[in-house]
């Protein structure tokens, strides 16, 4: 591939022949089917302690967009920026800059400059070195210039204007006026080269005013030009003699071919792009003071002036006005758009405050928990919000929010004020929910695979000890033990779940006394399980049976205690594991024990796994052990088919559902979760307690083909600026009046702003302040049926 | 009612509530004569010591022991004669002992030199390692950092003393005690103090600074030399100042590198010298030869901080100063 890059399509037989080839391309990958000018593919981002802060961040960037992150903090919107400025590494995923991989490239390789939210002005340096700072170092590939004879040819042009001429030789050297070096003043002066101007300065005009030099300018002229003349042709023939041709503004060619280096930027150069920067920025007298000396909005637009002067392919920036008082924050908004307009660079700015947001964007990507909610441009995400969260952060006022009953095509509120929607919306819930339905099955079939769970524990300590070749089968042996005694009490409480799940359905008289009562029995049923002592166990576990199989059933109770049961002495069997079988017999049982499990289990490849666990027992003792274990080790790990989308879709359920569901069962997953009372720390790899999940999922599911069957509740959504006064609005899409008693009427400029209690909540009403309302005086009002938005209340989704 | 005996209450003088505290402030402030007679005797016996340093040393050999009554005015007047004992070994005709030393004011000037190698050349190679070092911890990301730095930090608590004569083992075991400065010097440079003042400093500055210039391409030394050792020289200078007083200060190190050899003077530094010279002027009528030492040990001392003391003072200042 051109300009070193390496191939990132070709396909090669293994890792190693991929590093050399990486090796090879000094780690450059080029990836010629990534159409976008930025990609973020599937990007994760996991810190040491296991805290996840990105979870699958996909966004395809054009050429000179403007993306806004926004989201509330501790979204991880920082975080996706630090990732594709190359300040934080990548956990996974694939980051494409111009379609060349990025991922393990210095953030000075990728040609990014960002606008940090601290300005990051070197306190002590000008304003001119501060925006020259990015310049310095970098090299460029230039053309090749002769420039001593540019330098003798500009300064005779400059002899064309002699008023011009004097007057920046003089001022060049008056300190009043000129705060550098004489021939820098010149050179800007008279738009000419460095060289051109030390030339000229070696010519001895005389600087003590504008006359004596125009008149020495204008008696000397004609010698000035011809010795001008014969130096440049001086030059020019030295030029010819190296080889070169050259144009007009002495661009040099090597037979034919035009000469480039790649070298730093000259002074002069720096200096013209500095300039420029300041003018684009108003920066021109500022250029310099300290920063300290400057105000914020200058500060600011410092920062602004040393992005914008490298001409980056990626403008990043972390919220850069979060600093700026209300006023100035406007004006610097309107300032970054223009010059984005100017320059046209690729953006991708940071923010909490949704009104930048909207503002400055071509196209928004909402974040909530380190998840993508919805990426659109302003409008989009304003009038079509994905869900529930992108609806409430967007807007100001935010979006009122009723719990409504759907029937049909009826969404009635709880006190009985309805809105008729569009006659196809009934198919639309059904497709709606039928969808859901056949995604929640899925996700549950996924997650039905206790075995699998289980086999997992029991292979990854012995292969971490088979790998370290160390087995030290004591330990070992308690180790598992004690992940299945752990496992054991996580059996009961996901036990004490189910049990409130049916107490709660049912009616009992002192249903809270009751419901102690099962805590503690639970409680003391926990530690017999930590005391080991199988009798009491079953004993503990009849007296909370005979208890609760009034309310829960015959069938409930049985299979559970079958299974406790099982695993108690499972464990139990594993801690008493004796101690003087060697060390191959005792890995050798644990083997049967895995492919046991598999043998009777209905997974499709269950062959494959079988087979490479097999063929590790053979492998016990000889050289290929190693490589065999590897193989079983990534086959059971393909096992676990979770995605990490589907996941982001038992996420964002988890978001909405309320109350005890939601505290009792929290899905975990590489994060500090609490678990009751408990705080627990799981670890990093997927942690999904399958059975939890799949009391959440089932719980979903039976809940959609509820709605499925007829009337269900919905969250009903609408925009302050749609509800308007019955004896004003006139369209065909009204609605019925309601009534509302204000409790709070604000005055907005041109806007009331209705503050009421109604259907539970705090209903917020932006009407036209032609009419007059008071507080605490009856009002009817209305809705634009076409703005009514609908949600499921549980995946949070819009339906409407 | 008779217009003239009315009074409007807000016109009646009330009396002044801080009358008595202005009369107090204008009569005579006692606390704070009590307070600073106390801290001018206090200080008086601070600076004592060097009164009597300077004094002492500007007596004759007779006068030496009659103070504290003629502590400034000697009867027989001030005189040079201790530096002529010390730097010339030149005697007056009333004396009555001649203490031979074997020194002249020529050995001072290898004393002097080898002082100023130590303190200067010394404090620069330190401040410039516990600077790199301090950039390392603060702004590089590398495994174990925290762990070194932990036991960096633990080596602070083990004394100096308990570390010298294993380091003068190794020193004469390399022969470092024949060669001049490079003994002196190699030992200190490690020091865990200075980089961890230092450190102090740099983790004051944001770190957006240096992420900033990274993105634009600066390698880590460029960053050190254009961006964090320009903001942090007031706290190099504070930890400079530092090592230049241990550096000239120290006479245990180089006592037991060079100390024990008398025929190779030319190694000494001048606390060395000057030990060797005190233990010659032990009697009491000599005391001033011994303070005439003294003196020309901390003159270059007091002429380096008359320059640097405003330096010095804002560098103290900042030094503890969070930005």
């Amino acid at each position: 591939m051109e300009n070193g890059y390496a191939d990132g399509n070709q396909v090669v037989k293994n890792a190693a022949e991929a590093n050399k080839i990486l090796k090879e391309h000094n780690y450059k990958v080029q990836n010629g089917d990534v159409d976008s000018f930025v990609s973020l593919q599937g990007i994760n981002k996991v810190y040491p302690n296991g805290v996840q802060a990105v979870y699958d961040f996909n966004l395809d960037i054009n050429k000179h967009d403007f993306i806004v992150l926004v989201g509330p903090s501790g979204c991880g919107k920082s975080t996706t920026l630090r990732m594709v400025a190359g300040l934080e590494e990548i956990s996974s995923g694939y980051l494409y800059i111009d379609k060349v991989l990025s991922n393990y490239l210095p953030s000075k390789s990728r040609d990014i400059s960002m606008v940090f939210q601290s300005y990051a002005l070197y306190p002590q340096m000008s304003v001119y070195e501060n925006i020259a700072f990015p310049l310095k170092i970098r090299k460029y590939t230039k053309r090749k210039v002769g420039k001593e004879a540019l330098g003798y040819k500009l300064a005779i042009k400059a002899f064309e204007n002699p008023e011009l001429l004097a007057r920046a030789i003089v001022e060049g050297f008056d300190k009043t006026v000129s705060f550098g070096k004489p021939h820098e003043y010149i050179s800007t002066l008279l738009n000419i080269s460095d060289e051109a101007s030390k030339v000229l300065l070696s010519l001895n005009i005389p600087h003590n005013s504008i006359e004596i030099a125009l008149d020495y300018i204008n008696a000397n002229k004609e010698n000035f030009t011809v010795d001008l003349d014969s130096k440049l042709s001086v030059e020019e023939q030295k030029l010819t003699a190296a080889g070169y041709e050259f144009n007009e503004n002495y661009e040099l060619s090597l037979n034919g071919e035009p000469v480039f280096v790649n070298e730093r930027l000259s002074k002069e150069e720096i200096r013209r792009k500095v300039f420029d920067a300041a003018r684009i920025l108003d920066l021109g007298p500022y250029l310099d003071r300290l920063p300290k000396e400057l105000s914020g909005g200058q500060m600011q637009r410092v920062a602004l002036g040393r992005a914008i002067v490298r001409n980056a392919k990626v403008f990043l920036m972390d919220e850069p006005l979060s600093n700026l008082d209300a006023k100035l924050r406007v004006l610097m908004r309107s300032e970054i758009v223009r010059i984005h307009e100017h320059i046209g660079a690729t953006t991708i700015y940071v923010t909490h405050d949704q009104t930048e947001a909207m503002t400055m964007a071509t196209r928004i990507v909402v974040m909530s928990k380190g998840w993508v909610q919805q990426v659109g441009t302003p409008h989009e995400v304003y009038s079509d919000p994905a869900n529930l969260f992108v609806a409430t952060f967007i807007g100001s006022p935010a979006m009122n929010i009723f719990d409504g009953t759907l029937d049909k095509n009826e969404v009635t509120l709880s006190d009985g004020f309805s809105v008729d929607l569009p006659k196809d919306f009934k198919e639309k819930d059904k497709a709606f929910y039928e969808r859901k339905v056949e995604e929640t099955t899925r996700l549950i079939n996924l997650l039905d695979n206790e075995r699998e769970f289980q086999a997992i524990r029991v292979f990854e300590p012995l292969y971490k000890a088979l790998k370290a070749n160390r087995v030290e089968v004591s330990k070992l042996g308690a180790e598992i033990a004690k992940s299945e005694f752990e496992r054991l009490h996580h059996l009961v409480s996901s036990l004490e779940v189910e049990i409130y799940a049916y107490l709660d359905g049912a009616e009992i008289a002192n249903k809270h006394e009751f419901k102690q009562l099962i805590k503690t029995k639970i409680a003391e049923l926990n530690s017999l399980i930590k005391a080991r002592v199988l009798e009491a166990v079953e004993t503990k576990l009849d007296e909370i049976n005979e208890l609760v199989i009034p309310y829960v059933g015959e069938e409930f109770v049985s299979s559970t205690k079958a299974q406790l049961v099982e695993e108690f002495n499972k464990a139990v069997a594993n801690e008493e594991f004796d101690l003087d079988v060697s060390k191959e017999n005792y890995v050798e049982a644990q083997l049967d024990r895995l492919i046991a499990l598999f043998e009777d289990h209905k997974k499709e490849n269950k062959e494959e796994i079988i087979a490479s666990l097999k063929e590790v027992k053979e492998a016990l003792g000889t050289e290929t052990l190693l490589p065999s274990l590897e193989l079983a080790h990534e086959t059971l790990n393909n096992i676990l088919t979770i995605t990490e989308a589907d996941l982001s879709k038992i996420y964002s359920a988890q978001s909405y559902i309320e109350g005890d569901v939601k505290s009792q069962a929290v899905m975990t997953f590489g994060k500090k979760t609490k678990v009751g009372k408990k705080v627990k720390k799981v670890k990093k790899h997927k942690a999904i307690d399958p059975r939890e999940t799949k009391i959440l999922l089932e719980g979903m599911l039976k809940s959609y083909e509820e709605a499925l069957k007829g009337p269900h509740t919905v969250k009903v959504g609408i925009r302050p600026e749609h509800i308007h006064l019955d004896s004003e609005y006139t369209k065909p899409s009204k609605s019925k009046p309601f009534v509302i008693t204000p409790n709070v009427v604000e005055l907005l400029g041109g806007e009331l702003l209705i503050h009421a209690e109604y259907n539970n909540i705090d209903l917020i009403a932006k009407i036209p302040a032609t009419t007059i309302v008071k507080s605490h005086e009856e009002v009817k009002l209305v809705l634009n049926k076409e703005s009514v938005l609908i949600f499921d209340p549980i995946s949070g989704e819009r339906i409407k | 009612m008779d217009q003239s005996s009315t009074v409007k209450l807000h016109e009646l003088r009330l009396p002044s509530r801080n009358a008595k505290k202005q009369r107090t402030m204008i009569s005579f402030p006692v606390g704070k004569l009590v307070s600073f007679i106390i801290l001018t005797v206090f200080c008086i016996i601070w600076i004592s010591p060097f009164i009597f340093l300077f004094t002492v040393s500007l007596r004759n050999q007779t006068d030496a022991m009659l103070y504290p009554k003629e502590i400034l005015y000697p009867h027989s007047g001030y005189s040079f004669e201790s530096y002529e004992i010390i730097l010339l070994g030149k005697y007056p005709e009333t004396s009555e002992q001649h203490i031979t030393t074997g020194v002249t004011w020529r050995d001072l000037v290898p004393w002097i030199l080898n002082s100023c190698g130590v303190a200067i050349g010394g404090t620069i190679i330190h401040v410039l390692v516990a600077a790199f070092a301090a950039y390392a911890f603060t702004f590089l990301d590398f495994k174990y950092r925290n762990v070194l730095f932990t036991f960096l930090i633990f080596t602070m608590v083990i004394p100096g003393a308990a570390t010298t004569l294993g380091n003068q083992t190794t020193i004469f075991g390399l022969k470092w005690n024949k060669v001049p400065l490079v003994g002196l010097i190699l030992p200190g440079i490690g020091g865990v103090y200075g980089m961890y003042l230092i450190k102090t400093f740099f983790s004051g500055i944001p770190k957006d600074l240096i992420e900033s210039a990274k993105m634009d391409g600066y390698s880590d030394f460029k960053i050190f030399f254009k961006i964090v050792l320009p903001l942090g020289k007031t706290v190099l200078l504070v930890q400079g100042l530092f090592g230049f007083m241990g550096g000239w200060n120290d006479l245990i190190w180089p006592q037991m590198l060079y100390g024990a050899d008398v025929k190779r003077k030319d190694l000494w530094t001048l606390q060395v010298g000057m030990a060797y010279l005190l233990g010659k002027f032990r009697s009491s009528n000599t005391i001033g030869v011994s303070l005439a030492g003294g003196v020309i040990c901390i003159v270059p001392v007091l002429i380096v901080y008359l320059f640097a003391a405003n330096k010095i003072v804002e560098g103290m200042a900042s030094a503890g100063v969070k930005r």
